[in-house]
């Protein structure tokens, strides 16, 4: 029980109490705090005096000035200490004293625990990505904070030291990234926060596929050290990847731009800027861009060589647009905007080229447009090797032109299709056609080329061949230098060594280097590439390995058994390795492909098994060429061919690029093209721009992979660190050809950077594997049996079942439904769901002999109906785990099914290696047979909380917690679904990296919103601190005991005040006194009450009975003299017990003498105005008000005096008489000395006086001198007690 | 619109009500028993929702105090509707008492304050409060020898500093009223949104 210490004397009161049992001293809450030193009244909530800054309130003593109230009924808590707030002086942003912050402080979060472990996550990454970061504008303003406490161990901010090599950047990057998983959507942000600022950035393009992850790599692309722009394609400030980064990287570099500041570009310099300031001639020129890059670009090119809409900008095409017509965005509208879709434009890099040349006067090329009239390309400034020699074809060419090829693939307007959905239908009409109807001079290479002829091609070994330095010193040493200043020496040099030879060949031709000329090629054709005739590639790379070597090259490859050495050397190996081009022994560590898992020399070259999901595996025999030179890249051209492509590979051949160049494609679509390619002197261009490549290599060595002249950087791709799954994923991605990664796929993906808003990674999905196979089927061009009969998937492609063919990237799509990963493939395996959800029947369970590598193997990808008994359990599974199921849950879980299931898991366990924690549940599930049923509530119960925390694991939107995901901030419907595949399986709230790269100044992380500088963090800390503490408005003082002494005082006081008024009473003689005299205003009254005759009189009854002893005499007195008078009385009170009050005195009185009674009249002065209205003749519902002679005021209230006088005496003729008490005197004389009352007793004392023959009154009288006297002789030993402190003070 | 809407009815009211008591009487007295009607249903509402209250906290709360009163007050208005002498009785023989015997309080109060007067604050001002008022207690018992020069210097005090403050005071209170009753005119203070 609490308690209320008074204020004033400190004595304890009851709680609620509102005055003092001592003292009488008031006890409500006070107000106010006074400051003890300077008493300025303080609001109660504050801790500081705001006048001189003293501690209002102790922390532990109670003081005198604060309020005094104390909580009733409440323990004082730890909660409830006082708060000291942490002094510092104003403008101090220093950090505080860790030890002395409580931890809620330092994180900031009072309570941990209930913060969703992936909100934590992201938080703490974002944390660290702001520490990592730089430091914002806004963090130099908060001085030096520490943010150690937020410091996390920061992410890998570079590349692979080792690689970063030109082309394994982005499947390098994609690998890394999809490792780091966790930190996809983390970096992601970083990357939007870094970026979003900048509006209208459309130079920014997100990277699909491979690259796409390059983009999430924020750390790596905001690495102060800039190292980046050296070692990778990829340049941060445009994010593109692959050959147009590469290329782009390079200009700036070499402009000398000021990018090498990343922080300036990350402090919002707009990417647009930067690309936009390229295009102008003058700034081309600063950054060495080849001169066909700096000439000058069609105004406005025709609609017949504009590709469709909208393909403007797409891919390399769009790359070389942007650079030409970034100065003229107007142009490049109307050229993607006013262009008809006609099929039969020339799209691509073949469109840019047709539109190059348009305002160009090439004489010779005028010459050329007389042999195709119609041909937009007529009036272009076109290299003569570009100009077409015989009439074309248009409508074959249209045919087959478009969408094939290299410009075909280039073509931007697929690429726009395929991001469009409403445009997919029209995309996948077209794709069969133009993957079947593979122009010829593609395929001629692949259909007429000599096998002999192609094993002496060696130089054309691809694009990233073509980069390779020795590759290119080959070159270099073969052709001569031009002595044209126009054409770049390198590109010169080759064709001008025999300008009649090489006049046939073009940017492709050369690029190519192809020897491999069809039969059926022009000779002329074939005497080109003269030039390029070099060494073949050594082939170093899958020849047999003896047992030791195998076993020394495997001795690093876990895993690795006897057996499986014994089938290295043997040569038993998976069929996707047999496939491998001259590889008999190639190395398997079923694990992984052996250029992941064995150490790869620097000239280790490894053609990639990709093969078609054809059952039959090809032969051996048919591989032609070794790896040696072969392109990795060649491999993301496989198609789903049934042709055996790997083996079809040729060192020289297998070159996508080298393919473009084959001389053999006369009659066929390449000699369309080959025919609008006339090789003059004076174009140059392509080749200055290839002198730029050359030279860009020369500088920079180590930018280009390697110098050894083979693709050892291709052991830098997936190393050894890469999961398995992983690399899995990626291998299964290339064999199916729809994979997401790569050079090309990147060049394939690459979108219009004019629909940068509208371009959508997820678009892609619409784009079936088979659209993929066949948009890339013109790697397959060197394919040597394609000459004996069709290819199949070229002339017509078979309808890949997708179930087949696992896209391990569809998550990157958007794909909701994913394709059939196994649960083991999943990581984890729902054993519940399998108990409700799963029927595996016993056979099935016999059959289902999972392999978990069997998909990486080819297997079930080549099978269109997978029959095999792993893929019905993985479907099983994939069922059970991915398949959401509404069950009843009013059907009981029997132990006998449990059983069922169980000895079900089991056996699927011992096939499918059941991990520890699934023997774990097992065993549980196999305590439950004891009982007969399971209690159904158990049983759902159980069910919801697995359920509960599988989705807490996994992430998958639950139908138990819909609302988890909105707890965890994830509005986006995209980002609900979870993904698929891939390391990112099992994940949810992914951001698609098309969404994250596009909707980069669109973001909308929650965490965005909490950004918080260190100060802010440090005030909200102190405001959740007082927030936490209640305000010290009353503090339990304990109070000193109150003194005996005033207690025996009071005492005393009480008895002798007690004793004074009984002996007077009875003995009013005892003290001999003077009768007072009467005062005026007494002598008044009595004169006037006698004066009142025969008249009616109001007397107003406006007292309690507290006062009713010290009124009661005198009303009597003046009653019964009014009554005398022959005077009737009008009664009325206005407080409700007045008339009560009064009853007895008027019970005393003749009952005719009482006239009436106007009762409790309501409304205070207002009631009293209506009277005074009716005592002025108004109409009022008693009448006998209007007879009314004068008014007697009974009274001992102020406000009734007040009232009567105010409101009632200016407005009346009668007199008003008022007998009031002693106290009230002092107010009632200035009224009566005024003339506002007509007369005034006031007290006893008065009363006495005016009636000196009234022996009641005067017996009253005298039995109050005595108790007067007393309490003036209190107050005497009173004054002089105080005096005594004093005095002893004074002697000390 | 809320604050907004009472004043609407109120302002106007007041103006009229002094107009009226200014230049046509019969207005002001229409609204003034208007008035006294609101007031006195004022008072029944005031009435009813004592008795919710305490009702509530009797029924809620176990309140024994507010038990007591509710018992009271319907026990007084039965009884007073059925035999209103018996309802005298009961308020002379229980309010009367206990009203008086709480009013006698003050004189042990005052006893008590006025031992502890100077023991408090001394202060010139109490030193004065001290002195006038032993001079009234002195004044008014009559003692002889005292009286004679007591009653004059306690006339002086009456006449002229308590006369002079009290009409301060009141004037100062009338003009209070003045300047209240302007702001309710002119809306400035709206007690009625409070």
């Amino acid at each position: 029980m609490s308690e209320i210490i008074c204020r004033e004397c400190h004595s304890p009161n009851k709680s609620g109490s509102k005055f003092c049992s001592s003292c009488g001293a008031s006890l409500k809450p006070a107000t106010h705090i006074i400051c003890p030193n300077c008493y300025h009244r303080n609001s109660l909530h504050l801790l500081y005096c705001d006048n001189c800054g003293t501690r209002l309130i102790k922390q532990s003593t109670p003081t005198a000035d604060a309020p005094i109230t104390a909580e009733p009924d409440e323990p004082i808590s730890s909660a409830r200490v006082p708060f000291s707030l942490p002094t510092r002086s104003p403008g101090e942003t220093g950090e505080l004293d860790p030890d002395s912050l409580p931890d809620w402080l330092k994180t900031g979060v009072a309570d941990a625990a209930h913060i969703p472990a992936e909100e934590e996550d992201r938080l703490a990454d974002w944390l660290s990505d702001l520490k990592t970061q730089d430091q914002p504008s806004g963090m130099d303003e908060l001085g030096e904070v520490s943010l150690d406490w937020l410091q996390e161990p920061s992410p890998a901010a570079s590349p692979p030291p080792t690689a970063a090599p030109l082309p394994t950047e982005p499947v390098d990057d994609w690998l890394s990234t999809d490792l780091n998983t966790a930190d996809t959507a983390d970096s992601g942000f970083d990357w939007l926060s870094a970026m979003g600022d900048e509006e209208g950035d459309t130079a920014e393009e997100p990277i699909m596929g491979a690259t796409g992850a390059i983009a999430d790599d924020s750390d790596w692309l905001f690495d102060d050290d800039g190292e980046a722009e050296n070692d990778t394609f990829v340049t941060a400030e445009s994010g593109r990847t692959g050959f147009t980064g590469w290329l782009e990287s390079k200009m700036l570099n070499s402009a000398d731009a000021p990018l090498d500041d990343e922080d300036d570009f990350m402090e919002g310099e707009d990417e647009s800027d930067l690309f936009t300031a390229t295009p102008t001639p003058k700034n081309r020129q600063d950054q060495d861009l080849p001169d066909w890059l700096l000439g000058d670009m069609p105004a406005s090119p025709p609609p017949t060589a504009a590709p469709p809409t909208p393909p403007a900008n797409s891919g390399f095409t769009g790359w070389l647009r942007e650079q030409d017509l970034m100065d003229s965005p107007d142009e490049a509208t109307a050229f993607t905007a006013d262009t008809p879709l006609d099929p039969s434009a020339k799209t691509g890099f073949t469109s840019w080229l047709s539109g190059q040349g348009l305002d160009a006067d090439d004489e010779e090329t005028a010459k050329t447009a007389e042999t195709a009239a119609n041909n937009p390309l007529d009036d272009v400034d076109l290299p003569d090797w570009l100009i077409p020699e015989e009439p074309v074809d248009e409508a074959s060419l249209r045919e087959e032109m478009v969408g094939t090829g290299f410009t075909g693939w280039l073509d931007a307007s697929k690429l726009g299709e395929a991001e469009n959905d409403n445009t997919a239908e029209t995309w996948e009409d077209t794709a069969p056609a133009s993957a079947g109807d593979l122009p010829s001079w593609l395929d001629t290479g692949l259909l007429t080329a000599d096998v002999v002829e192609e094993e002496e091609a060696e130089v054309g070994t691809g694009f990233t061949g073509w980069l390779n330095p020795t590759i290119v010193d080959q070159v270099e040493a073969a052709v001569p230098s031009t002595p044209t200043e126009e054409i770049p020496d390198w590109l010169a040099a080759g064709p001008s060594d025999d300008d009649e030879e090489s006049g046939g060949t073009g940017f492709t031709d050369w690029l190519s280097n192809d020897k491999n000329n069809a039969e059926e090629g022009d000779e002329e054709d074939e005497e080109e590439f003269d030039w390029m005739n070099e060494e073949p590639m050594p082939q170093e790379l899958m020849t047999p390995l003896s047992k030791e070597e195998a076993h020394k090259l495997l001795e690093n490859t876990p895993d690795v058994s006897e057996e499986f050495i014994k089938e290295v050397v043997d040569g038993d190996f998976p069929d996707w390795l047999t496939d491998v081009t001259n590889n008999e022994d190639a190395v398997s560590t079923d694990v992984l492909p052996a250029w992941i898992s064995a150490p790869l020399s620097t000239t280790d070259e490894l053609e990639l098994g990709l093969r078609s999901s054809s059952a039959t595996p090809p032969p051996p025999t048919e591989k032609k060429k070794s790896a040696a030179d072969d392109d990795w890249l060649t491999g993301l051209g496989a198609s789903t061919s049934p042709t055996p492509a790997l083996g079809g590979y040729t060192a020289g051949g297998d070159d996508w690029l080298s393919g473009l160049g084959t001389g053999t494609a006369a009659a066929d679509e390449w000699g369309d093209l080959d025919a609008l390619i006339e090789p003059t002197a004076d174009d140059t261009a392509a080749d200055d721009w290839g002198s730029e490549l050359l030279a860009l290599q020369e500088d920079s060595d180590d930018t280009f992979p390697s110098t050894s002249g083979d693709d050892s950087w291709l052991a830098d791709l997936p190393t050894d660190t890469v999961p398995e799954t992983a690399a899995n994923d990626w291998m299964a991605d290339l064999q199916t050809g729809n994979t997401s990664t790569g050079f090309t796929d990147f060049l394939s993906q690459v979108p219009d950077e004019e629909e940068d808003d509208e371009w959508e990674f997820g678009e892609l999905e619409t784009r079936s594997a088979a659209k993929f196979t066949s948009e890339l089927s013109w790697m397959d061009l060197d394919e040597p049996e394609a000459t004996a009969e069709p290819i199949p998937f070229m002339a017509e492609p078979e309808p890949e079942p997708e179930e087949a063919v696992f896209d391990e990237f569809s998550y990157l799509q958007g794909d909701e439904e994913p394709t059939t990963p196994t649960a083991e493939e999943a990581g984890d395996f729902d054993w519940l769901g399998a108990l409700d959800d799963v029927d595996l029947s016993q056979s099935e369970k016999a059959t289902a002999a999972p392999d978990r590598q069997a998909w990486l193997h080819g297997e079930d990808l080549e099978d269109a109906q997978p029959a095999a008994d792993e893929w019905e359990l993985d479907e099983a599974l994939q069922a059970t785990v991915f398949t959401r199921t509404t069950r009843p849950t009013e059907e009981p879980q029997s132990t006998t099914d449990i059983a069922e299931l169980v000895s079900n898991l089991r056996q699927t366990g011992d096939n499918a290696a059941l991990d520890f924690e699934d023997e774990e549940i097992l065993s549980e599930l196999e305590a439950l047979r004891d009982s007969d049923e399971l209690d159904p509530s158990v049983v759902d119960d159980y069910e919801a909380q697995t359920a509960a925390s599988q989705e807490m694991i996994t992430g998958e939107q639950s139908w138990l917690e819909d609302d988890l995901l909105a707890n965890m901030g994830i509005t986006d419907p995209t980002l609900q679904h979870k993904q698929v595949g891939g390391p990112l399986d099992g994940l949810v709230g992914v951001l698609p990296i098309a969404t994250l790269a596009t909707a980069a100044h669109n973001g909308t992380l929650t965490a965005a919103t909490r950004t918080l500088t260190p100060a802010q963090e440090e005030q909200t800390a102190l405001l959740r601190q007082l927030s936490r503490h209640a305000l010290p408005t009353a503090e339990p003082a304990a109070a000193p005991p109150a003194p005996a002494r005033a207690d025996v005082v009071q005492i005393l006081l009480g008895l002798l005040l007690l004793a004074a008024v009984v002996t007077g009473l009875l003995l009013p003689t005892l003290l001999p006194t003077t009768p007072p005299t009467a005062a005026p205003s007494g002598v008044a009254l009595q004169q006037g009450i006698a004066n009142l005759q025969d008249g009616t009189v109001l007397v107003v009854f406006d007292y309690t009975p507290s006062v009713s002893g010290e009124l009661n005499p005198a009303a009597e007195i003046l009653l019964k003299t009014l009554t005398q008078n022959n005077n009737r009385l009008l009664t009325m009170t206005q407080h409700p017990t007045g008339l009560l009050t009064a009853a007895p005195l008027l019970n005393q009185l003749p009952a005719e003498a009482v006239a009436g009674s106007l009762g409790y009249v309501p409304g205070q002065s207002l009631g009293l105005r209506q009277l005074a209205d009716c005592l002025q003749g108004a109409p009022c519902a008693t009448p006998a008000v209007v007879e009314i002679t004068a008014v007697l005021l009974l009274t001992g209230d102020q406000t009734d005096l007040q009232n009567w006088v105010e409101q009632v005496a200016p407005s009346v003729p009668q007199p008003i008489y008022a007998s009031v008490t002693e106290a009230l005197a002092p107010m009632a004389e200035p009224y009566f000395t005024s003339g506002q009352l007509h007369g005034l007793w006031s007290g006893l004392p008065a009363t006495a006086a005016s009636n000196p023959g009234d022996s009641a009154v005067e017996t009253m009288r005298q039995g109050q001198t005595l108790a007067r006297l007393l309490a003036a002789a209190v107050f005497i030993v009173g004054a002089l007690v105080a005096l005594l402190p004093q005095r002893k003070g004074r002697v000390a | 619109m809320k604050r907004l809407f009472p004043a609407i009815f109120a302002v106007p009211i007041g103006l009229a009500t002094l107009v009226g008591l200014l230049l046509y009487p019969p207005l002001s007295q229409l609204f003034l028993q208007w008035g006294g009607i609101l007031a006195a249903f004022a008072l029944l509402m005031g009435v009813v929702n004592l008795m919710r209250v305490h009702l509530q906290r009797a029924t809620q709360e176990r309140n024994v105090f507010s038990v007591a009163l509710v018992l009271s007050m319907w026990i007084v208005f039965l009884v007073s509707a059925l035999n209103p002498a018996t309802a005298s009785l009961i308020f002379n023989t229980v309010q009367v008492p206990l009203e008086a015997a709480v009013a006698s309080l003050l004189a042990f109060v005052l006893l008590a304050a006025g031992f502890r007067l100077l023991q408090r604050q001394r202060t010139g001002w109490m030193l004065l409060f001290w002195l006038s008022a032993l001079i009234v207690l002195l004044s008014s018992v009559g003692l002889p020898g005292v009286q004679e020069w007591l009653v004059p210097v306690r006339q002086l005090l009456d006449t002229l500093v308590v006369t002079a403050g009290m009409r301060g005071v009141l004037l100062g209170v009338a003009l209070g009223s003045f300047l209240g009753a302007l702001r309710l005119l002119l809306g400035i203070d709206q007690p009625y949104n409070k």
